[in-house]
């Protein structure tokens, strides 16, 4: 089990560093931020000094160098547009949207956990093809299009529920059902064939024959069987949320750290787009690594 | 009078190619597979199917609604945009961009998914350990920003916007071919033919390769509706398609702004996006079905 | 009645009072505004961009500014001399006037702002334009304050009200840092709090020198999306919407609880051409007439802009100094362009690029661009359209690598009525935006700012718009009009001639 844990977290790190170097190379490949901060009277010699002043003339190991030292320490330098620590921006953004990505996995699970299990015991009924149905057209749909639709539809039409922003306690129920749809639909597909596939298996035909009730089987045996594809899924699932979420955050305009990062990226706001994305990416290894760990303890025959 | 006997033993020996196809297409879901037919015939044959064309301006029918509708003609079936451009038409050439946009990214993503992806599988060892952190990187890293920073750098053109797609999907590939190729590897077939002498690349192109191809097929497919929601999305934001292209998530992110007074500019190719996703969603499902039942959700 | 009891009684009688005091201030009134675009800092002398000014125009002053209909007013000062060689002023500043933090203001507060505003350190944006023109400011006395310039500058008090704003002396004590985090002006609403990307709010100055705020409070909610605002001004939760586009308009106007303004603004919209082509395919003033010719503009505005748009003549709108030369501009005449560019011999397998910006910096860019490739095709000169996003259009237009494209979609915002604030960056050779070349037009330009007596040099301008006009180093097309919603409940109006909201008058029914 120690070996395993050691392995796995070097994994981690080493996909850490990868996902540094290719968000360090992806801010800076998007352009030269000095042209959208100086305003149009600016001369060449004042682009240089800024260039300077941002570090931005030192040679790209070195910037990648200094980025990765001082990430460490929990230094993300200072936002080039806003001239405030990075740290800070992330710090008051980032809840908004964990908070969205994770009201919103509730709300799937809720929803599509009861669905799918249903969906298979009752195989080829009314309610499997609704579900089905349902799972379908969930996949189909662009959250973005779904959130304007809610808007007009509940917010402007109706006056029930506000449009936008974080405020009101009712300001979540929008946006988590926009964002939550698709994951929904995917986690009621998964549950549903991974169940099927369950209760198909020798074990589950064998306590059948020995007498025991039919929703005894399913909840203790092929649930648990079907748990570990589907909670696997479901951290994998995080990180679509964590996608899904920027667009809901424009449309909803909730102060998440999705939309932070859009803005930085049309801004050329480098330390802005680094350390965003690198938390983001982090966060999803992190809760990648319990789950697998989670999962290995449980059940040592899971080890790879 | 001798009666030739040779087509009844060849009746015997294998089944009619028409029974063949038959039990090959069995379960075919019709509605599915004649939408996907559909959406294929206005993206090739656009050109000669399409009304009009789509960047031909007109401000007479500026917002004509479509044709159902007061004020709508039968000129312009589905009607207008704000320059006067038919939305049918657009609709088509939109098919069109969409396919190509999927088919070419989802081949780039493909081909160095299963190269990374039999590299990792077969040679194993510390270029395994390497490939596959990488493939963890990205997949750790959200698609959505990672093709908006491609996009800011590279640009907005057709070939760029296929490139950002093709990196942020490689990944799903890769995992997957290197899944296969575990498998694959263990069989008989493939130690024989070491023991034979054959050089890898050989065993790879020729045994390994034919057995990843099904489940490439199969995610392949579900990933063409993932495409296009994904270019959308980009267009949504901003950094999507651009004039002259015309793709349906920049008809969406154009004709945002008239909702409420020209619903027809985003329901439609809303509509567009929805039924072709659906369609080919259902047949992929089929196809997985089909071709490799044992394949899940990545 | 126990020393406890009765302790506790007072203490009591205190909470009360205090909960009711602040129960009573949170009661004044806040008026929500949702604007599009954050500001990106609160120091006065950084600023940057014509979207900061929602915030430095409730909040500080200059010694000159302007009222809501646009003209000059005096502000921090009452009145000026000047001396006959135009480099010294005298100015006499106001003297009730109060900082946020209670301090008076003072003479040492405007050779303070100098001070700052030049200050390397502080690397102001705006320094060409007025205090770096400033070789010494000197308090005479506590009320009297005199500028000395190094060039003569007749903009300069036009200028004042957005590019040189007045702070307090104090301000030296707690650094610049500190400053711009809790900036203390002297404005009709004083600076609150500021979430970066969310929002900030202002209070209501009640000891304001001669502007009484409307509301007690100002919540200004950054909004990106445009759609989003225009919902939230239908559903209540904004008071007053920046940037209404132009699609909702009328679903605005319709409806029963919101009022739609629409007011002409200073964001000049025009094609800039790509004069210095090695190609010599712009040098022959009737290929750019003929572009002139063949635009429609009246169609564009009316379909595209949906109305909401003025066309200028010469690139300059009704109210700049000089536009009114007379000329009546470009009429739509295909026919005439055709004629014009047989005559100069067009090539008419020759395709010429129109690079446009993305959707998202000014309405219907992206469409404009794309009817005007329409237009420019029936004429005969095929045209390709490249739509650039933002970031890597301002890149380009900097850049001005004249081979790399033949037409510019621009959008420009003036900050006042003096072109000497365009002119020399958009227009002469080496502006830093300039894709020009015409020696004639830098002549011209370059003489403008020589002139102190103002008709003098009006009749100047006069003469250098109508060369513009004659000439066509860049095709105008229109201004666009700025859209604001209010709730029904909502008294205020737009500032015409102003290119942002200003918000001291906003009031609540």
């Amino acid at each position: 089990m120690g070996r395993f844990i050691l392995r796995r977290l070097l994994q981690t790190a080493v996909t850490a560093l990868f996902v540094t170097m290719i968000v360090f190379a992806l801010a800076r490949l998007t352009g030269d931020p000095t042209v959208m901060l100086l305003p149009t009277e600016a001369t060449q010699a004042d682009r240089d000094f800024l260039k300077n002043q941002l570090g931005l003339d030192k040679s790209v190991p070195e910037q990648y160098f200094t980025f990765i030292s001082k990430a460490l320490s929990g230094d993300f330098g200072t936002s080039f547009r806003y001239r405030v620590p990075v740290r800070d921006l992330i710090a008051t953004r980032l809840p908004a949207t964990i908070e969205l990505a994770v009201l919103s996995m509730v709300l799937a699970t809720v929803i599509a956990l009861p669905l799918g299990i249903v969906s298979a015991l009752r195989r080829g009924s009314m309610i499997d093809r609704l579900a089905r149905w349902f799972a379908t057209l969930g996949l189909a749909t662009p959250t973005f299009w779904l959130g304007l639709m809610l808007i007009l539809f509940f917010a402007v039409t109706l006056n029930w529920l506000p449009a936008a922003g974080r405020e009101h306690w009712s300001s979540r129920i929008l946006p988590v059902i926009a964002l939550g749809w698709f994951s929904a639909a995917a986690i009621a597909r998964l549950t549903r064939s991974s169940m099927l596939d369950a209760m198909q298996s020798d074990f589950v035909r064998f306590e059948r024959l020995s007498g025991l009730p039919e929703f005894v089987i399913v909840l203790k045996h092929a649930l648990k069987n079907a748990a570990i594809p589907i909670v696997t899924y479901m951290a994998l699932q995080f990180g679509v949320l964590l996608s899904g979420a920027v667009v809901t955050e424009r449309v909803f305009a909730w102060p998440g750290i999705g939309s932070l990062v859009v803005d930085a990226i049309l801004e050329r706001d480098f330390p802005v787009v680094q350390a965003a994305v690198l938390v983001t990416a982090i966060l999803f290894l992190l809760i990648n690594l319990a789950t697998d760990l989670f999962y290995s303890w449980l059940d040592p025959r899971i080890r790879y | 009078m001798a009666v030739s006997t040779a087509g009844i033993e060849d009746a015997t020996e294998r089944p009619p190619f028409a029974a063949r196809l038959r039990e090959g297409l069995r379960g075919l879901p019709l509605l599915a597979t004649g939408f996907v037919a559909l959406f294929l015939i206005a993206a090739i044959f656009a050109p000669w199917v399409s009304p009009y064309d789509p960047a031909e301006a007109n401000f007479l029918a500026s917002l004509d609604p479509p044709f159902w509708q007061e004020k709508g003609t039968l000129a312009h079936l589905l009607g207008c945009d704000q320059l006067g451009r038919d939305i049918l038409a657009r609709v088509i050439h939109g098919a069109r961009l969409s396919l190509t946009v999927s088919i070419f990214a989802i081949g780039l993503a493909g081909a160095v998914g299963i190269v990374l992806g039999i590299a990792a599988g077969y040679v194993g060892g510390i270029l395994d350990a390497l490939i596959m952190r990488l493939v963890d990187a990205f997949l750790a890293l959200p698609f959505i920003l990672m093709a908006l920073g491609f996009v800011a750098a590279l640009g907005t053109s057709l070939t760029n916007i296929i490139i950002v797609m093709a990196i942020t999907n490689w990944a799903r590939y890769a995992r997957l071919v290197r899944g296969e190729v575990l498998t694959v590897k263990q069989r008989d077939f493939v130690a024989l033919a070491r023991v034979a002498g054959q050089p890898r690349w050989r065993i790879a192109w020729k045994h390994i390769l034919p057995n990843v191809m099904n489940s490439i097929i199969v995610l392949g497919t579900l990933d063409v509706g993932r495409v296009i929601i994904l270019e959308a999305s980009l267009s949504f934001l901003g950094l999507g398609m651009q004039p002259p292209e015309v793709s349906w998530g920049l008809m969406l992110a154009d004709g945002r702004a008239y909702m409420t007074t020209a619903w027809w500019l985003t329901t439609i190719p809303g509509l567009a996006i929805l039924l072709t996703v659906l369609s080919v969603n259902v047949l992929g499902d089929w196809l997985r079905d089909r071709l490799d039942p044992r394949q899940q959700m990545d | 009645m126990s020393l406890w009891s009765g302790t506790a009684s007072v203490f009591a009688a205190g909470m009360v009072m205090a909960v009711w005091s602040g129960a009573a201030l949170a009661q004044g009134k806040t008026a929500t505004v949702a604007v599009g675009a954050d500001i990106s800092t609160t120091d006065p002398h950084k600023i940057s961009g014509g979207n900061e000014y929602i915030f430095f125009t409730q909040v500080f002053e200059g010694l000159y500014g302007h009222d809501l209909k646009g003209q000059l007013e005096p502000h921090l000062a009452t009145g000026y001399t000047v001396s006959s060689d135009g480099l010294t002023y005298t100015f006499k500043l106001r003297s009730n006037v109060k900082w946020h933090n209670g301090d008076p203001f003072v003479a040492e507060d405007v050779v303070y702002s100098w001070k700052r505003a030049t200050d390397p350190e502080i690397k102001n944006p705006r320094l060409a334009i007025l205090a770096g023109n400033i070789k010494e400011a000197k308090a005479i006395d506590s009320s009297t304050v005199e500028l000395v310039l190094k060039k003569p500058d007749a903009s300069m008090l036009e200028n004042m009200g957005e590019y040189w704003y007045i702070v307090p002396s104090h301000a030296a004590k707690v650094g610049h840092e500190e400053f711009a985090k809790n900036p203390v002006g002297s404005g009709p609403y004083r600076f609150v709090e500021r979430k970066v990307k969310d929002s900030f709010t202002l209070d209501a100055f009640k000891d304001h020198w001669g502007r009484k705020p409307g509301v007690d409070r100002l919540l200004v909610r950054i909004i990106n999306d445009a759609q989003t605002r225009v919902a939230m001004l239908k559903t209540g939760e904004a008071d007053l919407v920046v940037d209404v586009p132009l699609q909702s308009a009328k679903e605005v106007e319709k409806d029963p609880n919101v009022k739609l303004h629409v007011v002409p603004s200073l964001q000049n919209i025009f094609l800039t051409i790509s004069n210095r082509k090695s190609d010599g395919t712009w040098k022959d003033v009737r290929v750019r007439q003929a572009v002139a010719h063949a635009i429609d503009r009246k169609t564009i505005i009316d379909k595209v802009m949906l109305g909401y748009a003025k066309q200028t003549t010469a690139n300059c709108q009704v109210g700049v100094l000089g536009c009114d030369t007379g000329k009546p501009g470009y009429a739509y005449d295909p026919n005439k362009a055709k004629a014009l560019l047989k005559e100069a011999g067009w090539d008419p397998s020759k395709t010429i690029k129109l690079v446009g910006i993305a959707p998202g910096r000014t309405p219907q860019s992206k469409e404009v661009a794309e009817a005007i490739a329409f237009f420019l095709n029936q004429v005969g000169m095929k045209t390709q359209v490249e739509i650039m996003e933002y970031g890597a259009w301002l890149r380009f237009a900097y850049a001005r690598e004249a081979d790399k494209a033949d037409l510019i979609f621009f959008t420009w915002t003036d900050y006042n009525n003096d072109p000497m604030g365009r002119l020399p960056r958009s227009m002469r050779t080496d502006g830093a935006l300039s894709w020009n070349s015409h020696p004639e037009l830098d002549a011209l330009i370059d003489a403008a700012n020589g002139f102190t007596d103002p008709q003098a040099r009006l009749a100047h301008l006069r003469k250098t718009w109508t060369w513009i006009n004659d000439n066509v180093p860049q095709v105008g097309l229109w201004t666009v009009d700025m859209l604001y919603g209010t709730r029904k409940n909502v008294e205020w109006t737009p500032a015409p001639g102003v290119s942002w909201p200003v918000l001291w008058k906003l009031a609540k029914k």
